[in-house]
C-alpha cells in the first residue's frame, strides 16, 4: 500500500474542516492536508493533480474524505463529475465519505459508487482514521452486510 | 259427448240418445202435482233411493210451491207457467250426503194444450260447486276489507277458460259464464299483461297479481286488483287457477293523492340546486334533470334534453369512466342503489371537474331509467390533494431537519475529542466528559427522529419478508452494546411464513425492539444469565411475533406509557432518547396491527407485535 501523503478534505463546515485537520495532524504529523469548503474548487483541483499530464506525483492527493449534504453540489454529485473526466487517474485515490448522516440509504448509495471506498460518520476520530485507512473496501463492507450488496 | 263415434250417432239416434240420457243425465218425470211417475236409472243412484221408493212420492228435489225458499217459488211459477226452468238445486241423498243439480225444467202439455207433466233433467254438479263454496269460504277468510268491496272468486284454466265463479258478473249467471272466456270480461288492452301473467302462473306454480282497469255502466273508470294463485294437484301439476278479483274502490282518492305527490316530488327535483340529478333511459339519452345540474354543466334544460349522457363525461377518461359506469349498471338491481363512482365530468364551457355519483335503476311497465345523483367534489378532491403533498412536505421537512440537526452535533463531537487531546486541568476535563455525554444523547435523539421521518418515508414498497435475515442484520448492527455479548438470543422463525411487507419498516421494527431488549436485559440477579427469545407465528391473516426478555421488566403502572414520545424507563441506568417504543408502536400502527406488552418487574417483559399480510388485505 502506498504510504499516505496527501489527504484532501472537502466540506463546507469550516469548523469540521479544523477539526478533521486536527485529528489528521494527531494520527500523522507527516500528512500534508488540503482542505476545500467549495466542492467545485475541490473538481477543479483534481482535475489538475490527476490529470495524466501531471507527473509530480508526490503532490497527489491519497485520500480524500467527502461530505455529503453541501450546498452547490453534494458528495454523490462530486463523484458523478469526478466519474464523467475520463482522463484523470483516480485508481490510486481513495474517496470516503465522511459525513453526519446515518441514513442507511446515504451508505448504501455511498458504498455502490464505484468511486467511494469507504463511509465514516462524523465526527472523526483517530481511531477511525486508523481503521479507514489500514483496511480494504471488500473487507470493509462485510460490516455493511445488511444494506445487502452482491 | 264428443267421444260419441258420429257414424254410429247418424245411424241410430234415438239409441244413442236414449243411452246418452240414460248414463249420462238423471231424468224425472212428474204430474202435474210435482209426484214422480218416472225415474231413470241414474236419478235413483243420484238420490241413493230405489226406483219403487220414489214413484208416486213427492220429488224432494223440487220441493213445492209453497216452499219458503224463493228459488222454489222462483221454479214452480215458471213452469206453471209453461216456461222451462233452468238452475242450480241442491239436496241430500237418503244417505244424508249433500249434492248439486242443474236442473233443467221442462212442462209437457197434453193434446188439449193443458201442462200435465214436467219433465226434468239433472246434472250432477255436486264437485265444482263444492269447490266454488270452499274457495267462496276461503276468500271470505282471506278478505280483510270485506265490507265495501265486492269480489268474485274464480277458477280459469291454462287458455284462461272459465272453470267455476263464485257469483254471476254485469248481469250474468254463473252458469252463462262457466266455460266462457276470462277475456271476455277484461277490458282488452290488458289482454296481454293478463295472458303473461297467467301464463306465469301456470309455468313457475307462483301466485301473481295484475291490474286492470275498465268503465262501469256510468262510464266511470273503475280499478281492479286481482290475485291469481295457482291450484296444484297431488302430482304438483298446475290445474288450475285462482283469480280473486277486487274493485279498488276509492281510486279516485289515491289518483288525487297520486297526482298531488308527483308534482310534490317534481318540483322538489327540480329546484334541488344542492345535487346533481340527471335521469337517462337505457339507451343512455337524458330524459330529466334538475336545477343542480344545469348549474354544474351550464346546459339549459332544453338544450341537454335527448342528448345522450356521454357529453357530460370529460373526453380523456370517457371510456374507462364508461366502463365503470357499465359495471356499475351491471351490478344494480331494479330499485337499488349502488356504491358511488368518482368520474371526471365536463360542463359546456368545456372545463373538466371531479364528480362522485351514486346510480340507481328503475323499471316502468316499458322502459328502465337510471338516475345519476352526483355531488361536485371539486373542492374535496383539491382540499385532498393538497393534504396529501402537505403530509409529504411535513415528513420531507422532519427528514431533513433531523439531518441538519446532525451536523452541528458532530462538529461540536469532533471539537470536543480535540479539547480532550490539549493539555488541560482535571476539573475542565470532568466538565468536557459531561459535554461529551450530552452532546452524545443528542445525537441519539436525531438519529431516531431521523428514523422515524424515515418510517413515514419508506411505508410504500412490498415485498416478502426474509425474517432470518432482517433478524440477523440487527443483531449484527447492535453487537457494539455493552450487554450484547452476555445475552443468548433464542430465535425460532417457521420457513413457512410468507408475509409480504415493507423491508425498511421491518427493519426498523426488530432493531428497537431487540435494541431495546438488550438495554432492559441487565439482570440484577447475575447469577442468571439474559435470554431474549423471539419467535414468530403464522395466523390466519398475517403473523404474530414475541421478543420475551428475563430482563429488569417495566412496573405496572408505567407499562402504559412506555409507548409515549419521549418516555423513558430508569433515565439514570440507560442511555435513551425515548424514541425507540414510540417508533415501533408507529410502525405497528402503520401497518394496521396490534401490540400488546406484558411485564413483571425483575422478571422480564413480552411484547407481542401482531400484523395483518399485505396480501390477504390486498385480495379482500
Amino acid at each position: 500500500m502506498i504510504p499516505i501523503r496527501n489527504i484532501m478534505l472537502v466540506d463546507d463546515n469550516k469548523i469540521d474542516l479544523f477539526v478533521n485537520k486536527k485529528v489528521i495532524e494527531t494520527y500523522d504529523k507527516k500528512i500534508r492536508v488540503i482542505h476545500f469548503e467549495r466542492a467545485l474548487s475541490a473538481l477543479e483541483y483534481l482535475k489538475i493533480s490527476l490529470h495524466e499530464k501531471n507527473l509530480n506525483y508526490t503532490t497527489r492527493p491519497n485520500v480524500m474524505f467527502l461530505d455529503i449534504n453541501m450546498p452547490q453540489c453534494n458528495g454523490f454529485e462530486f463523484l458523478d463529475a469526478l466519474e464523467k473526466q475520463g482522463s484523470l487517474e483516480v485508481e490510486n485515490l481513495r474517496i470516503i465519505m465522511l459525513s453526519s448522516s446515518s441514513s442507511p440509504d446515504d451508505i448504501y448509495k455511498a458504498l455502490r459508487h464505484p468511486l467511494c471506498s469507504g463511509y465514516i460518520n462524523k465526527a472523526l476520530t483517530v481511531e477511525k482514521l486508523h481503521e479507514m485507512i489500514n483496511i480494504d473496501k471488500k473487507e470493509y463492507l462485510t460490516k455493511y452486510d445488511f444494506l445487502n450488496f452482491k | 259427448m264428443k267421444l260419441i263415434n258420429q257414424q254410429i250417432w247418424r245411424d241410430n239416434p234415438e239409441n244413442i240418445l236414449l243411452d246418452f240420457l240414460k248414463s249420462q243425465t238423471s231424468i224425472s218425470i212428474m204430474d202435474i202435482l210435482g209426484r214422480i211417475i218416472y225415474v231413470n236409472a241414474q236419478f235413483c243412484k243420484l238420490v241413493e233411493s230405489s226406483n219403487e221408493q220414489l214413484v208416486g212420492e213427492v220429488n224432494l228435489l223440487l220441493k213445492s210451491e209453497r216452499h219458503v225458499n224463493p228459488l222454489y217459488k222462483g221454479l214452480w211459477a215458471t213452469i206453471k207457467r209453461g216456461q222451462i226452468w233452468k238452475g242450480i238445486l241442491s239436496s241430500f241423498t237418503s244417505s244424508g250426503k249433500m249434492f248439486w243439480m242443474e236442473a233443467t225444467i221442462i212442462p209437457v202439455r197434453n193434446s188439449k194444450g193443458m201442462i200435465d207433466k214436467y219433465v226434468a233433467f239433472y246434472l250432477d254438479v255436486t264437485q265444482e260447486t263444492e269447490k266454488n263454496l270452499k274457495l267462496v269460504n276461503r276468500g271470505i277468510e282471506f278478505k280483510t276489507f270485506k265490507g265495501n268491496i265486492p269480489e268474485v272468486i274464480l277458477s280459469i284454466n291454462e287458455f284462461g277458460d272459465i272453470l267455476n265463479i263464485s257469483q254471476g258478473i254485469d248481469g250474468f249467471s254463473i252458469v252463462e259464464i262457466v266455460g266462457s272466456s276470462l277475456y271476455n270480461f277484461i277490458n282488452p288492452i290488458f289482454h296481454e299483461k293478463v295472458k303473461n301473467v297467467v301464463k306465469n302462473v301456470f309455468n313457475n306454480a307462483k301466485p301473481n297479481r295484475y291490474e286492470t282497469m275498465d268503465f262501469n255502466k256510468e262510464g266511470v273508470q273503475t280499478f281492479f286488483i286481482s290475485q291469481i294463485v295457482p291450484v296444484l294437484n297431488s302430482k304438483g301439476l298446475v290445474i288450475s287457477a285462482r283469480i280473486s278479483v277486487q274493485e279498488v274502490k276509492n281510486i279516485r282518492d289515491v289518483k288525487q293523492k297520486l297526482i298531488e305527490n308527483e308534482s310534490r316530488y317534481h318540483n322538489l327535483f327540480q329546484s334541488m340546486k344542492v345535487g346533481i340529478i340527471v335521469v337517462v333511459d337505457d339507451e343512455g339519452k337524458i330524459t330529466e334533470w334538475n336545477k343542480g345540474a344545469e348549474l354544474a354543466f351550464g346546459y339549459a334544460e332544453s338544450e341537454i334534453i335527448g342528448e345522450y349522457l356521454t357529453k357530460l363525461i370529460a373526453n380523456k377518461s370517457r371510456k374507462s369512466s364508461l366502463i365503470e359506469l357499465l359495471s356499475a349498471v351491471g351490478n344494480l338491481e331494479d330499485f337499488s342503489t349502488s356504491d358511488t363512482v368518482e368520474m371526471k365530468a365536463l360542463n359546456k364551457n368545456g372545463l373538466e371537474f371531479p364528480v362522485e355519483f351514486a346510480l340507481s335503476k328503475w323499471k316502468t311497465r316499458n322502459s328502465t331509467f337510471y338516475c345519476a345523483m352526483m355531488l361536485d367534489i371539486t373542492k374535496r378532491k383539491n382540499l385532498e390533494n393538497r393534504l396529501i403533498s402537505k403530509t409529504k412536505e411535513l415528513e420531507l421537512f422532519l427528514y431533513r431537519s433531523a439531518h441538519d440537526l446532525k451536523a452541528p452535533i458532530s462538529s461540536a463531537e469532533g471539537l470536543v475529542n480535540l479539547i480532550k487531546q490539549e493539555k488541560i486541568n482535571d476539573s475542565v476535563l470532568n466538565l468536557t466528559s459531561m459535554l461529551d455525554a450530552s452532546l452524545n444523547r443528542g445525537k441519539v435523539v436525531v438519529e431516531n427522529l431521523s428514523l422515524a421521518s424515515m418510517v413515514c418515508e419508506k411505508s410504500r414498497e412490498i415485498s416478502r419478508i426474509d425474517f432470518n435475515k432482517i433478524i440477523n442484520n440487527v443483531l449484527k448492527s447492535l453487537n457494539g452494546l455493552e450487554n450484547f455479548k452476555s445475552i443468548d438470543f433464542k430465535i425460532d422463525i417457521p420457513d413457512s411464513i410468507e408475509y409480504y411487507s415493507s423491508v425498511d419498516l421491518m427493519n426498523s421494527l426488530f432493531q428497537n425492539l431487540i435494541q431495546n431488549a438488550i438495554k432492559y436485559s441487565i439482570s440484577k440477579k447475575s447469577q442468571v444469565r439474559s435470554i431474549i427469545e423471539i419467535k414468530i407465528n403464522n395466523i390466519q391473516d398475517g403473523i404474530v411475533f414475541t421478543v420475551k426478555d428475563n430482563g429488569i421488566g417495566i412496573i405496572k403502572k408505567n407499562l402504559s406509557k412506555i409507548f409515549d414520545l419521549y418516555y423513558r424507563e430508569n433515565i439514570e441506568d440507560t442511555p435513551g432518547s425515548g424514541l425507540g417504543l414510540y417508533i415501533v408502536k408507529n410502525i405497528v400502527e402503520n401497518l394496521n396491527g396490534e401490540i400488546k406488552v406484558t411485564s413483571k418487574v425483575n422478571e422480564g417483559s413480552c411484547f407481542k407485535i401482531k400484523l395483518q399480510n399485505f396480501i390477504y388485505i390486498k385480495t379482500a
